[in-house]
């Protein structure tokens, strides 16, 4: 049974049922409907991992009838769209990523086999959130979670890829954050001229490509996905 | 002459002021936060006090005080922190509708509590709008903070009092507002994880002070955080502006409007869309405590305000057409 709690005075936060993919799946159809043809009063969506939250105006509607539109629409699935794969290159560890040692030594490998396996497979986006254009994916080969910082960072440089959990990231900008940084991409991830803004959508696939620090300058640009065959 | 006269704005003493508006709602999907105004309410009072629309840009001050000078007369409003404001030398009421004439400086001085004050200008305020906001987003890199010397360009009906040597207040509108201390009361709902904290969580939670490193991302609030059960790492999720978040380390993070749209903090509570206006009023050294709050009169309390708020706004536009200082097209 998918779960819709109340998220504060103008917010419910919907917990699908299934399993991750599943649920992911769901909150995904979700959004992608609420942006389609959203019910009245509903202003905005956050579509994650397992979760979305639903923001309402809470002087145009309310909880119950916003939760009533969400529930029938809970079987939507998210448009099809055959998924493109982007490559990222990245640089591991040094100043680009001062964790990548100790999250290493927390899961019990060192740091080469940290990034053999983080750059080792394509993963699956599953959303775009902040800071702006940053793309999350699940790492389902992280043996374990990674625990977040225990103190946020203020200052995050703009690039920076980062784990926390079974998830990876990549911070598009300058800005404060909890995940354990394991390196840096040269690629810009949007452009505000674009009327697109990103390039990428839930569902594309994210693949980490280890460089090396003189290659940096080669791979600056916007991220764009690989040439299909 | 077109039927908006140009009215420029020339800034004095900057302070720390920039142009805002009601922010970016509706872009979760790429990542980019609501921000705007953090004290929505005292915006929208000051908006509404000069006849503009819901939305329109104004300036936003934080924790300083600033000056400027308009060209033309024009109609004024000042909100939020600041209670002293001078117009020609001349002391004059916040949170209300002033008739400031040219070449007079306007003088809004620094609050001794609350933290963000609002000045609205009867018109169009003219600012570079990205994504259809003028608001700053420090992650987007956008934003117009002032600077002593600059020109903004205001577009405007005003059409009354070709000899204003002095402040003519020809208006008094009733405005409720409750003057800032430096210990608040924040109303919260329960949140998510409000379950992994003891029930009466709430109820011995002590007071909290707001700590230095606090912004338009959040508050850093200092005290003792209650204990959670259980240490599961939570996956990342959406969250609410005024979300009450429990880091592993002590203390509480309280989101405001530039937070990121997802975090993986566990949420004791949510602060109501009223309370959250309060949050952006808090200095660093202030008191903060929380107060339970059933959902149905957080959305109670919001309804009211905006009742409140709808009905100052027909009571100005009828004032204002009826005085005939705004000309019909």
């Amino acid at each position: 049974m998918t779960v819709i709690r109340e998220y504060g005075d103008a917010g419910l936060l919907v917990e699908p049922d299934g399993d991750h993919d599943q649920a992911w799946a769901t909150a995904q159809g979700l959004a992608a409907s609420l942006a389609d043809d959203p019910p009245d009063g509903v202003v905005d969506v956050v579509a994650s991992f397992r979760h979305a939250f639903v923001v309402f105006d809470p002087v145009r509607t309310d909880h119950a009838s916003v939760e009533a539109a969400l529930r029938a629409r809970l079987d939507r699935a998210a448009p099809t769209r055959s998924p493109r794969t982007f490559s990222v290159p990245v640089l591991y560890g040094g100043d680009a990523g001062p964790d990548l040692a100790d999250v290493a030594d927390e899961l019990g490998m060192t740091p080469e086999e940290l990034v053999a396996l983080h750059a080792g497979d394509t993963w699956v986006l599953r959303f775009v959130g902040s800071p702006v254009a940053a793309l999350f994916v699940d790492v389902p080969a992280l043996p374990a979670e990674v625990p977040r910082m225990r103190s946020p960072r203020t200052r995050i440089p703009p690039g920076s890829v980062a784990v926390s959990g079974r998830q990876s990231m990549i911070y598009p900008v300058p800005s404060p954050g909890g995940w354990r940084l394991l390196g840096r991409t040269p690629v810009t991830l949007f452009d505000l001229e674009d009327s697109d803004l990103v390039t990428y959508r839930p569902g594309d696939r994210v693949r980490f490509v280890p460089i090396e620090a003189d290659a940096w300058d080669d791979h600056s640009g916007r991220l764009e996905p690989d040439e299909t065959a | 002459m077109t039927d908006r006269d140009v009215t420029v704005l020339r800034v004095g003493d900057p302070g720390i002021t920039t142009v805002q508006d009601l922010g970016r709602p509706g872009l979760s999907r790429f990542g980019i936060g609501l921000n705007g105004a953090g004290d929505r309410h005292a915006a929208a009072v000051a908006t509404a006090l000069v006849g503009n629309s819901p939305g329109s840009p104004l300036l936003e001050t934080t924790a300083t005080g600033w000056s400027f000078t308009l060209d033309r007369p024009a109609l004024v409003a000042v909100t939020g922190a600041a209670d002293r404001v001078t117009v020609a030398a001349q002391p004059q009421p916040a949170w209300q509708t002033l008739v400031v004439p040219a070449g007079r400086p306007v003088v809004v001085e620094p609050p001794d509590r609350g933290w963000r004050t609002y000045v609205a200008i009867g018109g169009a305020l003219e600012a570079e709008r990205t994504l259809g906001s003028v608001a700053p987003d420090p992650l987007l890199g956008v934003g117009t903070r002032l600077e002593a010397g600059d020109d903004l360009t205001v577009r405007t009906r005003f059409a009354g009092f070709t000899h204003p040597h002095t402040v003519i207040p020809v208006f008094r509108f009733p405005v409720d507002h409750a003057a800032p201390g430096h210990a608040w009361e924040i109303a919260v709902t329960p949140g998510p994880e409000a379950g992994e904290f003891a029930p009466d969580t709430w109820e011995t939670l002590g007071e909290f002070e707001v700590g230095r490193d606090s912004d338009y991302v959040g508050l850093r609030l200092l005290g003792h955080a209650p204990a959670r059960r259980g240490r599961a790492e939570m996956i990342s999720r959406g969250v609410p502006i005024g979300a009450v978040e429990v880091p592993p380390t002590d203390g509480l993070l309280v989101l405001l409007r530039g937070r990121l749209v997802t975090a993986g903090y566990p949420v004791l509570g949510v602060a109501t869309t009223v309370a959250t206006d309060r949050l952006a009023q808090a200095r660093p050294g202030d008191g903060i405590r929380f107060r339970p709050c059933s959902t149905a009169d957080a959305v109670a309390d919001a309804r009211r305000e905006a009742a409140d708020l709808s009905e100052l706004a027909r009571r100005v536009q009828r004032a204002l057409r009826a005085s005939g200082v705004e000309r019909l097209h």
